[in-house]
């Protein structure tokens, strides 16, 4: 027996917030951020429909934001990735916690995307790893080896600014 | 295998937590509806049959050649953009000028050829602003009509769209809008209006708005093929 399917208000309280997060770590500003979770829920009002499993909900918005962020990376230069840092996960429980949020956005947002996108999805706490895996139509053993790369990163470049 | 969740990990998620959206997002978002599906105008039955082989043609040789980078259609756009403009969006510049707002197209569209249609302009304009849909980005003004209702004009370039209309205005229907579609020097224009013939008229030009009007009353279905120039 599948699960009910969630109405649309249930569906945006459930979801938007965590889906702005992830919008914003991808596009790295506010506007385009909520442009891209409207997008997205546009497309939820005309073919949320057609998904026979309502258990697959968050997967296909997560899925869908992304896509509609890719589409828009190969029409522009503007969220070109800077070139990669190498970590050494030097970053105390202590050091994070002195961080503020819009820190710790701003080093995920400068993270390579292929690190990026799997690390926002991991702190994001109610996403598991199948699901991570499902949303960027990666093999799960991918999806932990960039979690643990980019882990590592995110670290270093925290401990960096936080120095 | 991962490395833990540890302490450090713990914090940073607590950290992501503590980013809240625009205060005004979730009642964007509700704002979105369905909108009942795009109708578009049908065609004689010998053309539909030649369309229809046409389409499949083209639907196999861009499954082939252009896969998975497809170019979307005119009515996936009207379809969206008819959910859009029906939530509460946002505009990124707001002004009562025309002239700023073509001066504001040209600024963001350095490289394309915007007109504004000439009867759109002779409305008060709301104000513009970008759009980016399923990656094409483009621009959107959007005016007031003489009865207070709103008429949206999304422009991208034509390139965007596998089935990008000529010069001639294709005309359907999306939900409470009406929409009209028009290519001229390499742009794409869309133009919701609410479903009616006056704003049509006000707009465009007398002969589109009776081709309108004969359309909505179910008239002529089979020769709706409007033959006029726009007034730009």
């Amino acid at each position: 027996m599948s699960a009910p399917r969630p109405d649309f208000q249930q569906l945006v309280d459930a979801h938007y917030e965590s889906l702005y997060r992830f919008a914003l770590s991808l596009a790295r500003n506010e506007g385009d951020a909520a442009d891209l979770v409207q997008q997205t829920f546009s497309r939820w009002a005309l073919k949320g429909h057609q998904l026979r499993d309502p258990a697959l909900a968050k997967t296909w918005l997560f899925t869908t934001l992304r896509r509609e962020f890719l589409a828009t990376l190969r029409d522009s230069a503007r969220y070109a990735d800077e070139p990669p840092e190498e970590g050494d996960g030097s970053l105390e429980p202590g050091q994070a916690e002195a961080l503020d949020a819009a820190e710790v956005m701003g080093c995920l947002q400068k993270l390579p995307l292929e690190y990026r996108e799997p690390l926002v999805l991991y702190y994001l706490k109610d996403v598991s790893y199948a699901e991570i895996a499902g949303i960027l139509e990666v093999p799960i053993g991918t999806v932990m080896s960039r979690l643990s790369r980019g882990k590592a990163r995110l670290r270093k470049m925290l401990a960096d600014d936080h120095d | 295998m991962t490395d833990p969740f540890d302490e450090t990990d713990a914090a940073l998620a607590r950290k992501l937590a503590e980013i809240t959206p625009p205060a005004d997002l979730r009642a964007r978002l509700l704002a979105t509806r369905a909108q009942p599906g795009v109708r578009e105008q049908p065609a004689a039955w010998w053309a539909r049959g030649v369309t229809a082989l046409a389409a499949a043609l083209v639907l196999a040789f861009a499954v082939l050649s252009l896969w998975p980078r497809s170019v979307p259609s005119i009515s996936a756009a009207t379809a969206d953009l008819s959910t859009f403009l029906s939530s509460d969006f946002a505009l990124a510049m707001q002004t009562s000028d025309v002239g700023q707002v073509r001066s504001w197209l040209a600024q963001r569209n350095p490289d394309r050829r915007i007109d504004l249609p000439a009867a759109l302009a002779g409305h008060r304009p709301l104000g513009c602003r970008e759009l980016t849909w399923r990656g094409r980005r483009g621009s959107l003004a959007c005016f007031s009509l003489a009865d207070g209702r709103l008429a949206h004009l999304a422009m991208f370039p034509k390139a965007a769209f596998a089935d990008a209309p000529g010069g001639t205005p294709k005309i359907a229907q999306a939900g409470k809008w009406t929409r009209a579609a028009w290519s001229k020097d390499g742009m794409t224009y869309l133009l919701f209006v609410p479903a009616g013939v006056d704003p049509m008229k006000e707009l465009i030009g007398g002969v589109l708005a009776r081709r309108t009007k004969e359309i909505a009353s179910g008239q002529s279905w089979r020769n709706a093929r409007i033959g006029i120039e726009l007034r730009v």
